[in-house]
């Protein structure tokens, strides 16, 4: 399975796919909430990965580094959409048109991940954002997000704690207030 | 591997619960094959440049086509006040007034710079402005009195006389391109 000791790197490559991209494109998804941006995130993680497996030392494992590499990704779309987003405001405003000062991820999303709970994920930094899908759309343990994330477990804990109480702020109180025993789900809308 | 967080949270419940439902309704199956992927992401790589063609005409088209129909309208250039009909028949009697007058006509035309006695004054509003758009500068230089411009735009009838300081910025600026200066000679015309 580790991809820097292969000689045929299709080998390792399609073995790579087949047992992970379905979970990289569905946090990819999580995080973004658009089914197109999701596949173009989770083909340049593994794209990616075929220009960099030669970094992986094994000592991870082979899905720390692919969320890794997709974290990466995101951020850099992220930042990139801003920054064009910030310039065409700039040169929208500065043509004596109105004003613009739309936030840049309001694009179309899908509306079932807009109306879950994610959606509201969606509005916090992006450190925080991604802590919260690794550790809770993919169940990483707090060492492992911190391996991903390479940064210590105790900025882990802090970042998932702020995410969580910003939630819970924002929130309607029967998300957050729910009875544990109760069994639906509580959600925004479904 | 996996250490499942705690689902004793509600809000924990909640997000863990609604990232497996997000993960049902937009599953997706695993590529193929590795050629599969690439070829895939070739295709989509292409789709991707042609939609982003499509969006960059979308938008810049209209603005290309508004920005010029912007830089062709003459709304900021402030023509001439146009008189027409009846409002012609005013200027010519204060005009011509004995023959001192002198009628300087500063359009580019085979009458440039030539002198046009009174008579003359109805055949030269009426006929000679013509119909196109060209601005025409008249100075006016009678016998006493300040020297005034017949300025006329755009059509046959569009003139009004004004004397120098009743000229407005765009008018002062079109007759200064029409005539060369704006201190005319009393005695002599300018050419």
């Amino acid at each position: 399975m580790d991809p820097s000791r292969e000689n045929s790197p299709p080998e390792w490559f399609e073995q790579w796919i087949h047992a992970h991209y379905e979970r990289i494109r569905r946090a990819a998804f999580v995080l973004c909430g658009h089914s197109a941006d999701a596949d173009d995130l989770a083909q340049e993680t593994f794209l990616r990965l075929l220009s960099t497996r030669s970094q992986f030392s094994g000592k991870s494992s082979p899905e720390t580094w692919l969320y890794a590499i997709l974290l990466n990704a995101h951020r850099q779309r992220c930042r990139s959409n801003q920054r064009l987003w910030r310039r065409w405001c700039e040169w929208w405003n500065g043509h004596g048109s109105k004003a613009v000062s739309v936030p840049p991820d309001a694009q179309i999303h899908s509306r079932e991940w807009a109306e879950s709970i994610w959606g509201a994920v969606a509005q916090l930094p992006v450190a925080q954002r991604q802590a919260i899908v690794l550790r809770y759309a993919e169940q990483l343990s707090y060492e492992e997000i911190a391996e991903v994330l390479e940064c210590p477990v105790g900025t882990v804990r802090s970042r998932l704690h702020a995410a969580t109480a910003t939630l819970r702020e924002r929130l309607p109180p029967d998300v957050v207030l729910q009875p544990v025993e109760q069994e639906t789900t509580p959600c925004l809308a479904r | 591997m996996m250490t499942p967080a705690s689902n004793s949270d509600p809000l924990e419940r909640c997000l863990i619960d609604q990232a497996d439902q997000l993960a049902k309704t937009t599953s997706t199956s695993a590529p193929r094959s590795a050629a599969w992927f690439l070829r895939e992401h070739q295709n989509r790589s292409r789709r991707r440049a042609f939609r982003r063609a499509v969006t960059l005409a979308a938008v810049a088209v209209p603005l290309a086509v508004g920005g010029f129909a912007h830089w062709l309208s003459p709304s900021d250039q402030a023509p001439l006040r146009v008189i027409t009909g009846d409002e012609l028949s005013p200027p010519a009697p204060r005009v011509s007034q004995g023959p001192q007058v002198d009628w300087t006509r500063l359009d580019p035309s085979a009458n440039r710079g030539e002198s046009i006695d009174e008579s003359s004054l109805d055949w030269f509003a009426l006929d000679q402005l013509g119909d196109d758009f060209v601005p025409v500068a008249i100075e006016v230089i009678p016998a006493e009195g300040p020297a005034q411009f017949v300025l006329g735009l755009l059509a046959v009838g569009s003139v009004r006389t004004a004397s120098l300081e009743e000229l407005s910025p765009t008018e002062f600026a079109a007759v200064e391109s029409l005539y060369g200066s704006t201190t005319p000679a009393v005695s002599t015309p300018p050419f």
